[in-house]
């Protein structure tokens, strides 16, 4: 299960650094989307999810071996609400440019002159 | 009573009354300052606590470390918010003239100080994963306050400034993951204890460099400091003044706080690394400045020269480096911010950065000329101004430990400082004023002075007051070396 989940991540890390590298700027948004829940699912699969039981403990004479960590979850809850607020403020910012240049293209970014 | 976590808790209050009081401008600033004014004494009282007492802890929820999330207040850190506090305090004051809360700048002041809570919060955290969520608050807060007014070059800029950002914090959060997975603890005392128990040199390979990467991207070191130059000095000089002071710092500060932990028996690897990134660091910065001339730009890439400085007091690593870093901070924060808030002024009388349209100055401004001249002379490492200590230190650390080609680097980028500060003096103070310019008709605005006047008194007093100052840094250089003492108060004794 480890191996299949692994896979999926370098394969999301792929299309992400991929997505990113384009010049549209709509598709490194998708990039950035996809980098950030690569990240949830690698911390989600490194902190170990398939042990046995929920860690919900009711008697002392469960095996702590078997239950699994609840705080990857955690993490992954905190990072998805940070990434949710990260990426609307760059749809925001992303749209503004658009307003302004009316161009998604990022090599027509003006490099202001050294001046 | 506890004061490590109150002044970040000041920060977050004052962000949202600030926020709340939106539609008045005049109470804004006020209610602004006197929050700052709050957090530099709170931040006082806890320096002076920790010096006479030693580390102060907080564990939130009562969740005994490691299992809750732990503030700590060590010597290192309260140096760090002594100073984030004073520019607080600073910023605050330059705003009364400075700058217009109207417009989007309505909403300066409640991101300034929500930005500072993440500032406060990343210096005072001992929990990994913590530090990341102060990250990213700092780091959204700080997107919106760079493009502020919502001009076009301020969007280019931003635009840069935040892609580059959300690839440092994917990598600083895929490192932290991992290391999670493979450690099981998030408590920075914590992993070091677990890893001089069980050493795992692959483990740590990998996270560093990914930490590396993160932190050198934050800080703006050699191969990822393009993005600086390009973004800082397009927005507000009072944003850019305290952008320049802090947030870099914030990544240098982290990569303190973390390499002496996780690298306990692979520090050699790190070294060669963190002394080429250094020397390349100041050449590439010093080197962009000599040719430019706009005055936010050159000061730029001069921040980008400086942190070469720190990044090799970091390389060095033995206890009078580190001591010599930390006195390095103190010093560059000051002086870097003062030198932003003196061309913040220029800016505000000409309109405009192009020291070649400029002139005149020292006719019409002996004081702005004066403040101007200690700061630049503090950053080319004059004495007996703060910033040739913080030089000497740093250098003589690179001599005793025998690292002869940077010590050449470092005196060498020191004389080129010097160069492109005289630079902006003749440009902008010295000559008259070129054809078709005329003389700026404003008056200097009574916030920024005062600030700038603080900022200047505080360089020379520095200056003057090196020793005891070096005293208490080394205090927390020996900490950071050997972290047994963080750990043991962490953790207690067990």
């Amino acid at each position: 299960m480890e191996l299949f989940w692994s896979l999926i991540i370098g394969l999301l890390f792929a299309g992400a650094v991929y997505s990113i590298l384009r010049r549209s700027l709509a598709k490194n948004l998708f990039g950035f989307i996809i980098l950030s829940n690569a990240i949830n699912l690698l911390i989600f699969t490194a902190g170990g999810y398939n042990r046995g039981a929920a860690p919900f403990i009711k008697d002392s004479s469960i095996d702590f071996n078997i239950i699994t960590d609840p705080l990857p979850q955690a993490l992954i809850l905190t990072a998805i609400v940070i990434g949710f607020g990260v990426i609307s403020f760059c749809i925001a910012l992303y749209s503004l440019f658009y307003s302004q240049n009316r161009t998604d293209d990022i090599d027509k970014l003006i490099n202001e002159e050294v001046a | 009573m506890n004061l490590v976590v109150s002044p970040m808790v000041i920060s977050v209050a004052a962000g949202f009354t600030t926020l709340l009081l939106y539609k008045l401008p005049a109470v804004q600033k006020i209610a602004s300052l006197l929050f700052s004014i709050a957090t530099a004494v709170v931040s006082y009282l806890l320096i002076s606590e920790v010096y006479l007492n030693g580390t102060q802890i907080i564990n939130f929820s009562s969740w005994p470390a490691p299992f809750g999330i732990t503030y700590v207040a060590d010597p290192f850190a309260v140096i760090m918010v002594g100073i984030t506090a004073l520019i607080t305090l600073g910023a605050s004051i330059y705003t009364f003239g400075g700058m217009e809360f109207k417009d989007d700048y309505c909403f300066y002041a409640p991101f300034f100080h929500l930005m500072m809570a993440g500032v406060f919060g990343a210096f005072l955290t001992g929990d990994i994963f913590h530090l990341y969520v102060c990250f990213e608050l700092l780091l959204l807060a700080s997107f919106i306050l760079i493009i502020l007014g919502r001009e076009k070059q301020q969007i280019e800029g931003g635009l840069k400034y935040v892609m580059i950002n959300l690839v440092s914090s994917a990598l600083f959060l895929s490192g932290l993951g991992l290391l999670y997975g493979k450690i099981g603890a998030l408590n920075l005392a914590e992993i070091a204890v677990r890893l001089q128990a069980a050493p795992d040199p692959g483990l740590v390979l990998m996270t560093g460099t990914l930490f590396v990467i993160a932190f050198s991207i934050k800080a703006a070191l050699f191969p990822f400091n393009f993005w600086l130059p390009s973004s800082y000095h397009l927005c507000h000089p009072l944003v850019s003044g305290v952008f320049a002071g802090l947030l870099t710092k914030v990544g240098i500060y982290a990569i303190l706080r973390i390499f002496p932990i996780i690298l306990v028996h692979d520090l050699a690897y790190f070294k060669t690394l963190f002394l080429v990134i250094a020397g390349l660091t100041m050449i590439t910065g010093v080197f962009g400045a000599a040719v430019d001339y706009n005055s936010r730009r050159i000061l730029s890439f001069h921040i980008i020269s400086q942190l070469g400085y720190i990044a090799l007091g970091v390389a060095i690593f033995t206890p009078f480096a580190i001591t010599a870093t930390i006195f390095y901070f103190i010093h560059h924060i000051i002086t870097k911010t003062n030198l932003f808030f003196s061309v913040g002024l220029l800016n505000q009388l000409f309109g405009h950065d192009k020291i070649k349209k400029m002139g005149g100055m020292y006719k019409q401004s002996w004081l702005l000329s004066l403040l101007f001249m200690i700061s630049a002379l503090s950053l080319a490492g004059i004495p007996p101004l703060s910033g040739f200590f913080g030089k000497f230190f740093i250098l003589k650390a690179a001599y005793l430990d025998e690292q002869w080609l940077l010590l050449f680097i470092g005196i060498g980028v020191g004389a080129l400082t010097l160069f492109s500060m005289i630079k902006i003096w003749n440009e902008a103070f010295w000559k008259d004023l070129p054809e078709g310019v005329s003389a700026p008709t404003g008056k200097l605005a009574p916030g920024p002075v005062l600030a700038t006047v603080i900022f200047a008194a505080s360089i020379v007093l520095i200056g003057v007051y090196a020793g005891p100052l070096f005293d208490f840094a080394k205090i927390a250089g020996e900490q950071i070396v050997d972290p047994s003492t963080y750990i043991q108060a962490v953790l207690g004794s067990r």
